[in-house]
């Protein structure tokens, strides 16, 4: 353990239900020992009286970051704010808070947060980065995402994605939401805001074991939770696929008949119609279709390698790509089968940043091959699975 | 669970993850990270060494020096000092002429 505080950062598009999540999890007694950061653009801070007012008791401390946006004027104020809880809490002015909840305003790109608390002295041997959770409207959040790269990056740089607006009749099926959404991000988590147990998950401080979708085998969880876990991630998580090359998902929505197959190594992800060679919806080919045109700029590549894997060549030519790419780099996560170690190691992080990597307790079920995603802006995706292989196999020129 | 986790304060040293606690073994593969990146900077004509096992000390063709600490600084150094890119995703374009 390294004793460090995790932030979690709620990210998600204006008007996708930042704050009806926060407050649904801050309800959670489990959670009331959480310090919340609010970052908010305009003068009259409603988000704050609006978390403010549910809350009861003195186990929450809210801290309002005034001004604009977290990616560019907050950095600095978010670095004393994070100081300055820090300082109360050693203090006794407010109580020993386990972890700071930090939600973004609509148009934050939520990977500056987590750079700002690794990049402050300070704040790095205080705090940690932890997961970050989108919130995706199930109404606008597809046409969010074909007009508003705000919203893709959001989605791309996420470890977990959850559905708001679900039982409004207008909104989009499952299938189509974890289509439009695994487009941009296959690796990421995906549930409905409506269930709570999902919630737990979101803010859970173990929250490395979470680098992989399928976290079902974490030997640290009871069998139940395990079971949870890996149920959770059947039904909600079409890009457990990760772990199995194909994966039907979305057998449970509640209206029915459309299920996904998701194809990685390279392979585009098609909906299970179009697999089977069947007959889309109008409503779901304008999904398809609308996302596909209007996504260019991010994409994603995952890659399979069933030989083990010399760390330092892996680890050399990551460090290279970061330093060439790592601008373009949204998110990258990489489950290794490394050359003279019996359990998985996994790693992941956000453009140029690495979080340490996790030695796992053993392995999933399926195939014990190393399994990575990348997820970029603007980078020919292509090139990755070539490069990685030559220079695992040895030619490291350039 | 591997104990390396608590060497990673400056987030860079995750490089060393798959080596051991032991100092012989972290040795080595500091090494063999050494080799592959002499490798890596080859055709830019720039020169790495070992600098007490905590730095490298990276060398241009007319003899400029630099001290790094870790490798994303070594590929900032490289590129100044060889006055080329490096980008591993460009590699195949050399192959293909």
């Amino acid at each position: 353990m390294s004793g460090r505080i995790p932030l979690h950062v709620i990210t998600g598009f204006l008007g996708s239900g930042k704050t009806t999540l926060l407050n649904r999890i801050l309800r959670e007694p489990v959670w009331s020992d959480s310090a919340v950061l609010i970052n908010e653009i305009g003068a009259v801070s409603i988000d704050h009286h609006l978390v403010d007012s549910i809350e009861t008791g003195d186990d929450l401390d809210v801290v309002v970051l005034q001004g604009g946006c977290t990616c560019c004027a907050l950095r600095g104020d978010m670095v004393a704010a994070l100081r300055e809880l820090y300082q109360r809490r050693a203090d006794g002015t407010v109580p020993r808070f386990a972890r700071v909840v930090l939600e973004t305003t609509g148009l934050a790109d939520p990977a500056p947060v987590l750079f700002t608390i690794r990049a402050d002295a300070a704040l790095r041997h205080k705090f940690e980065p932890g997961n970050v959770v989108a919130t995706f409207d199930a109404v606008h959040g597809i046409a969010q995402l074909a007009r508003y790269p705000e919203s893709r990056k959001q989605i791309a740089v996420a470890d977990y994605v959850t559905l708001t607006k679900t039982d409004l009749e207008e909104s989009h099926s499952r299938s189509q939401l974890s289509n439009a959404i695994g487009r941009i991000n296959p690796a990421a988590i995906l549930s409905d805001a409506r269930n709570t147990a999902v919630l737990s998950d979101f803010l859970d401080d173990g929250h490395r074991k979470n680098v992989w979708p399928n976290d079902a085998y974490d030997s640290h969880k009871s069998d139940d939770e395990a079971i949870r876990s890996y149920e959770t991630h059947k039904q909600g998580n079409a890009f457990s696929a990760l772990s199995n090359d194909t994966y039907e998902a979305d057998k449970s929505n509640p209206t029915g008949s459309k299920n996904i197959a998701r194809h990685f190594n390279n392979q585009p992800i098609l909906s299970g119609a179009e697999k089977l060679g069947g007959k889309r919806s109008l409503s779901e080919q304008f999904v398809a279709e609308d996302v596909a045109e209007h996504t260019p700029d991010i994409a994603s590549v995952a890659i399979t390698l069933d030989e083990p894997v010399e760390w330092s060549a892996f680890a050399v030519w990551l460090t290279l790509l970061l330093h060439a790419h790592g601008e373009k780099m949204l998110r990258f996560k990489a489950f290794m089968k490394v050359a003279g170690w019996e359990n998985p190691v996994a790693i992941h992080g956000i453009h140029h940043m690495i979080h340490p990597p996790v030695h796992l307790d053993g392995w999933p079920a399926g195939p014990r091959v190393s399994r990575l995603v990348f997820i970029a802006q603007g980078l020919e995706m292509a090139r990755i699975e070539p490069s990685l292989r030559r220079f695992l196999a040895g030619d490291f020129a350039i | 669970m591997c104990g390396l986790c608590g060497m990673f304060e400056d987030g860079r040293r995750w490089l060393e993850a798959a080596a051991t606690l032991d100092p012989a073994a972290m040795r080595r593969e500091r090494m063999r990270r050494l080799a592959i990146v002499r490798a890596v900077v080859a055709l830019s004509r720039v020169k790495v060494d070992d600098f007490e096992g905590a730095s490298f000390v990276v060398r241009g063709p007319t003899g400029a020096t630099e001290i790094c600490s870790n490798l994303f600084d070594l590929w900032r150094a490289a590129e100044r000092l060889g006055k080329r890119p490096l980008d591993p995703l460009a590699a195949g374009d050399r192959e293909g002429g």
